[in-house]
């Protein structure tokens, strides 16, 4: 799996770099700014880029604006956003019209290597990474006669597994539970949203999202 | 022009016949000159007690000008006050005044009791009428100190406002300054040294005692991390310098401790000011909410209008809030109006409370 990676730290950019290496990645490009990036990008077209949101030079969101511009311009990329706080504003911002090859964490994952990296294999073949930070502040956000109330708690982990961008498998695993056992726990919380069922793991993840922040 | 013709009185030829005539013409009129000019005087002093008339109904010091305009025949005239400590002249709005004159104008300074008060710059044909001028500033006198003095208000006001923003903005730079260090340096290396402890426990994996300690490491930096975060951004929103108001406000509201409704009608990014003016609006209001407004839900409207943005919370709590102590609603006025916006509450008890900021910005 090729991978390309854009970040202004010289310590960091390397221990990603080696990490990566170590989980059997092939790190094609390393990038100090944004478009060096996508320069790298449509060289090397790498399967995913992982992307800090605060590159040179203004620090502001070039990082960002790269990310959506590769979504765009190169969709069988996926793209990686870190950054060291999530925003949900942002979240939204960068799942608004598909969940599909992108993620957004905290950049502290990365030390969690088995995590981080399992995360950076579903973005790189099109699924999506959500920050559990990010899932759960849109999960506890108030709301007026909250449906989520209608969860069970069991319903409630699956829902933010689900919405963190975990495949059935994914949230079988991290439960201990079989995936049949998911994909009941995923039919009965999709009725009592009232969510239109979708065959892909992804675009659950866009469907639960637009639930999550109305 | 006469005794020049006495000396010249006995020459003879073409030329002496020519100016003879014209030099006839010139004495034959300036008896009407002479007419002329009285009566001119006579004008002026009428123009005068005119003057003298306006005055005494206290005029404001745009009626002044404008008396003074009359008075001189010159309706392009206008009035600079001088501000000693200033050391400069300024107009009735406190705004600085260029006397460097254009074409076929002057400025005659204006002194009373020894002191300089104003310039009056007017056309140049009136420095033919000292006299004129000279009753016209001695009767309005009293009046150009009173309109100096305002004139003197006005300017120390812009000052103050300036100066108000200027410590404001200076604030926010550090901010930002303080923030992107910690982002930069403190923040960036422990993320860098816990992944290098991930790195080691791997090489180690087969020593789970070392694992566990590592592990531990970790966790500790993660706790470190945590709380940086949250240090750096009460020091200064990064998001909203590096994505704009929207998005800001979308995470507000998303982790707000009630239901927000959420509008946003601004397209562009505003100057950083306006923004950060804005966020702590909403943010603040939103805290008070949750902690004192007992609301089941809050609704932020922001939306910019031709000359400025407007950010409105409102919510349906118990009203009577407290807008002078603890609450920071003084602290918000005092930011929105150092930008020279006005920051108004109405909270009836039992009403709910409705904050609105009305910031300029072009």
């Amino acid at each position: 799996m090729r991978v390309a990676i854009a970040e202004d730290s010289v310590l960091l950019r390397e221990g990603l770099a080696r990490l990566l290496d170590d989980a059997g990645f092939e790190v094609v490009a390393q990038s100090e700014n944004a478009d060096d990036l996508l320069l790298k990008v449509r060289s090397y077209s790498p399967d995913v880029a992982i992307v800090d949101i605060r590159l040179p030079p203004t620090h502001n969101d070039e990082g960002l604006r790269a990310a959506l511009e590769i979504r765009s311009k190169h969709p069988s990329v996926g793209v990686l956003v870190l950054s060291q706080y999530v925003e949900v504003g942002l979240a939204l911002k960068l799942l608004a019209d598909s969940a599909e090859g992108v993620g957004y964490l905290l950049k502290d994952r990365i030390s969690d290597v088995e995590e981080f990296v399992g995360a950076l294999r579903r973005v790189a073949d099109g699924g999506s990474a959500l920050d559990p930070i990010i899932v759960s502040t849109l999960v506890s956000r108030q709301r007026p006669d909250d449906p989520l109330s209608r969860l069970t708690p069991r319903e409630r982990e699956v829902l933010e597994l689900m919405a963190s961008g975990a495949s059935n498998q994914g949230i079988a695993n991290a439960l201990v539970i079989t995936v049949r056992a998911v994909e009941k726990y995923v039919s009965s919380i999709f009725g009592k949203l009232g969510l239109p069922s979708t065959g892909s793991e992804s675009r659950r993840v866009l469907a639960v999202l637009t639930f999550l922040r109305s | 022009m006469i005794a020049a013709l006495f000396v010249d009185g006995d020459l003879n030829g073409p030329a002496f016949q020519q100016l003879q005539r014209a030099t006839l013409i010139v004495v034959g009129l300036s008896p009407i000159a002479f007419l002329f000019g009285l009566l001119d005087e006579r004008l002026g002093r009428s123009a005068v007690g005119d003057l003298m008339l306006e005055l005494r109904s206290d005029p404001t010091p745009r009626q002044l000008r404008n008396a003074l305009a009359r008075a001189l025949k010159d309706p392009s005239l206008t009035l600079a006050y001088w501000l000693p400590d200033f050391h400069m002249y300024v107009d009735l709005d406190g705004e600085p005044v260029d006397l460097s004159q254009e074409e076929g104008r002057t400025a005659t300074v204006l002194n009373r009791n020894g002191s300089r008060v104003a310039a009056m710059v007017h056309d140049k044909a009136l420095d033919d009428e000292p006299e004129l001028l000279e009753a016209v500033v001695a009767a309005a006198g009293i009046s150009l100190e009173n309109a100096r003095l305002q004139a003197e208000l006005q300017a120390r006001l812009l000052e103050l406002t300036g100066s108000r923003a200027r410590v404001i903005d200076a604030g926010q730079e550090e901010r930002q300054r303080l923030e992107r260090n910690l982002h930069d340096g403190a923040q960036q290396r422990l993320i860098a040294l816990s992944l290098q402890l991930s790195l080691l426990e791997q090489k180690v994996s087969e020593q789970p005692e070392i694992c566990a300690e590592l592990d531990q490491a970790r966790r500790e930096i993660a706790l470190s991390l945590e709380e940086l975060r949250d240090v750096a951004r009460g020091i200064h929103p990064a998001v909203l310098t590096g994505h704009g108001l929207k998005v800001a406000l979308e995470s507000l509201a998303a982790q707000a401790s009630l239901p927000v409704r959420l509008t946003v009608d601004v397209d562009q990014r505003l100057p950083e000011r306006v923004e950060v003016a804005a966020y702590y609006v909403v943010s603040e209001s939103l805290t008070n909410i949750g902690k004192h407004a007992e609301a089941q839900d809050a609704s932020v409207r922001v939306a910019k209008t031709d000359s400025s943005l407007v950010v409105e919370v409102i919510d349906d709590g118990i009203g009577g809030a407290d807008t002078e102590g603890g609450s920071g609603i003084r602290g918000l006025a005092d930011r929105v109006e150092a930008l020279g916006g006005r920051l108004r509450v109405w909270t009836p008890r039992g009403g709910g409370t409705r904050v609105e900021a009305e910031i300029p910005c072009g």
